[in-house]
């Protein structure tokens, strides 16, 4: 459905940000601020995946919570074009960040999240019918008996037996928590999913099953996923775009094969680098990034990642890089990402998958 | 030339009451001196429980050492550790054998200084008066690439970030030169860029040491990187063996085959999918007969379902459990 609308975004978030103010001592003052999310700016068209890669600390999680408005964002906006406010008469498109509770209510119906841990985002002590019918519950979506049949169909539609409805959480492995949590997700029919880490914390072999499941979701409901994680062969297998975060900033963004094979952002390339791949025999001699990631009370001036930067000139750590578009659909914020090598990128450039081909 | 670390067939059960559940069979593994042997599976296979069962850190009860054979041998003396005296096994922990472990937050005391940790061992191990063992360890922390020792040495775990401490728990683990350091999933808690730091550390420390590394992670990308052997194990018995290059480009057992189908890779061309491991590893309770692998097998046959396949080999070196495979057992 989806995929026949326009390819105005669904989503269109401008100069997000968000500190967490550090209170300290005894009277416990306000006396710093984690710099959480400082000017995100990014776009989903309908029907696509942006994945959004970063370490800990870059703010990935702050942007899901934000859109959800888990937590209160201090600037920017997020344009989105909601589905039930159309249908309900009132101008679908709205700004997330401003939207009165109730409008909000009625938004949240389009928008759902997915987390990372389904131990502790499913209620330990309601039954699995209950914790996947909530949302229909909440938004007073059919009778009683329309709701236990609409769970057992969302049961079905992840994989899973409905006559798990009747279980508890703990009895359930995290694959099939996760699923759990999935159902629960599609309940109310929404266009866009947020995922954070949706698979971290799950097996190879079970991570693999949710990626598919939510690969064949979207392709069945036209769903559109802001995909969070950490590992960037998790985010590259789910997403058609990928927007890498350091410091509470984008700092390259693009279709997931340009930012792949030519990384325009010395911190992507590290990223890439960084990667151990179940090859014995592309053993790296790699130079690993250095230091630390700064604190976010301290983002470094200039260029946020000029201290572990190869590259760092003068210029870097005075004037901070701004997003520019070095391709078509391929921004980056890095004064000298014209000039970059692309040691990295070179390595992905004719995919090797025959050493790996037995294994079907 | 005998190896270094030798386990022989050990087996150990989870009891309660007056059930037993075993939770490792039929283990065999031996580390050579200098090399890197690889433990990989995921979790609940019976990794850590090896490893704990190598130190004698077992949780004990509920487990339970029921046989086999732990031999060591340094100094040009071979000893079982399974035998010896709980004193005996304090002076191996440490100085023979050292361990690091996934979340160096909960395996630093938080109460004692940076310095103070890593002096204890070397008070302990090698009689050092602490002014000495306050002034190595201050040198151990520069080895470990932490940048300056002298103020680090007086931090407390909490003022260390994620990488720093994984840094000063191998400072504790090699300041007595073990001839062979255990590490259990040493980097899974860190971010890429710093996993990347760690593990070139943990090489470079390794060759300039000779020790010994018997390396625990389910991430077959850190295998890869890092082990010259690899045993993969399924439901508490290893299901194969191998090179890291035998294992991962040619693996033999279906459950490898499936482990490796089911990672996301960076080079996979777009559109490609992933092919993952049919179903869930069953609890420990529900051992399937015969083959433990066989519920979730595609090349199920009637004999996986009736008769534990032995390891057979299926090349020089390369052996795994599995009927399919023809070579010599």
């Amino acid at each position: 459905m989806t995929n026949t609308m326009s390819r105005q975004p669904l989503l269109s978030v401008r100069n997000l940000s968000k500190d967490f103010p550090v209170s300290r001592g005894l009277l416990r003052r306000t006396s710093d601020a984690v710099h959480a999310l400082n000017g995100v700016d990014f776009d989903i068209l309908p029907g696509e995946t942006l994945g959004l890669v970063g370490e800990s600390g870059s703010g990935k999680t702050t942007v899901a919570r934000t859109l959800l408005r888990l937590v209160e964002p201090d600037a920017g906006s997020a344009l989105f074009r909601s589905r039930s406010l159309a249908a309900a008469g009132a101008p679908s498109e709205i700004d997330l960040f401003v939207v009165g509770a109730r409008a909000l209510k009625q938004v949240r119906r389009d928008i759902q999240i997915v987390f990372q841990d389904p131990y502790s985002s499913l209620n330990p002590r309601h039954s699995i019918a209950a914790n996947v019918g909530e949302p229909l519950r909440a938004n007073r979506v059919g009778n009683a008996a329309e709701r236990l049949a609409r769970v057992a169909q969302l049961l079905q539609d992840v994989g899973l037996r409905p006559d798990l409805m009747r279980r508890y959480p703990h009895e359930l492995s995290g694959g099939q928590r996760q699923r759990v949590a999935i159902a629960r997700a599609l309940a109310l029919e929404p266009d866009l999913i947020v995922a954070d880490e949706p698979v971290s914390a799950l097996d190879v072999s079970i991570q693999a099953q949710v990626m598919n499941l939510l690969l064949d979701l979207q392709q069945k409901r036209g769903l559109t996923y802001l995909f969070i994680a950490h590992d960037l062969s998790v985010v590259r297998y789910m997403s058609r775009r990928i927007a890498v975060m350091y410091l509470g900033r984008i700092v390259e963004m693009g279709d997931a094969n340009d930012v792949f094979q030519t990384p325009r952002h010395p911190y992507t390339e590290a990223l890439i680098e960084s990667v151990p791949e179940p090859k014995p025999r592309l053993r790296k001699q790699r130079t690993p990034l250095q230091g630390d990631v700064a604190s976010p009370m301290r983002i470094p001036h200039g260029c946020p990642f000029h201290p572990r930067c190869r590259y760092a000139q003068d210029i870097c750590r005075t004037q901070q890089p701004l997003l520019r578009e070095i391709a078509p659909g391929h921004v980056t914020s890095c004064h000298f990402a014209e000039q970059m090598p692309h040691a990295a990128g070179a390595r992905y450039d004719a995919p090797t998958s025959t050493s790996l081909g037995q294994s079907q | 030339m005998t190896a270094l670390l030798e386990i022989r067939d050990l087996k150990v059960s989870f009891v309660q009451g007056k059930q037993s559940r075993p939770a490792l069979e039929g283990i065999c593994l031996s580390v050579d001196r200098g090399r890197t042997v690889g433990l990989v599976g995921e979790s609940g296979c019976g990794k850590s429980l090896t490893a704990l069962s190598i130190m004698q850190l077992l949780p004990s009860p509920p487990a339970r050492i029921e046989g086999g054979e732990i031999v060591l041998t340094t100094r040009d003396t071979s000893r079982d550790l399974l035998k010896i005296s709980n004193r005996e096994m304090r002076t191996v922990r440490g100085r023979d054998i050292a361990m690091i472990f996934q979340d160096p937050m909960t395996s630093l005391d938080p109460v004692y200084s940076i310095g103070e940790q890593i002096a204890e061992v070397l008070m302990t191990h090698e009689g050092m008066s602490r002014t000495d063992a306050l002034k190595r360890a201050v040198q151990l922390l520069r080895d470990v690439g932490i940048s300056s020792p002298e103020q680090r040495v007086r931090q407390y775990p909490h003022e260390l970030s994620g990488g720093m401490r994984q840094r000063a728990m191998i400072a504790i683990a090699l300041a007595c030169k073990p001839s062979i350091l255990i590490a259990d999933e040493p980097t899974t808690a860190l971010d890429v860029t710093i996993q990347a730091q760690v593990l070139t550390l943990m090489r470079s420390m390794q060759q300039s040491l000779g020790t010994a590394l018997l390396l625990i992670t389910h991430d077959m990308g850190v295998i890869a990187e890092m082990a010259d052997d690899v045993l993969v194990m399924y439901l508490g018995r290893i299901v194969e063996r191998g090179s890291s290059t035998q294992v991962l480009e040619r693996p033999a057992h279906p459950y490898t085959q499936g482990l490796i189908a089911s990672l996301p890779r960076l080079d996979m061309p777009q559109g490609e999918r992933l092919v993952p491991i049919q179903g869930t590893v069953p609890g420990l309770g529900a051992i399937p007969s015969g083959c433990r692998f066989h519920t979730r097998c595609p090349h199920v046959m009637d004999i996986c379902r009736r008769e534990e396949p032995k390891m057979r080999s299926s090349e020089q070196g390369h052996e795994a459990a599995c009927w399919l495979i023809e070579g010599p057992q």
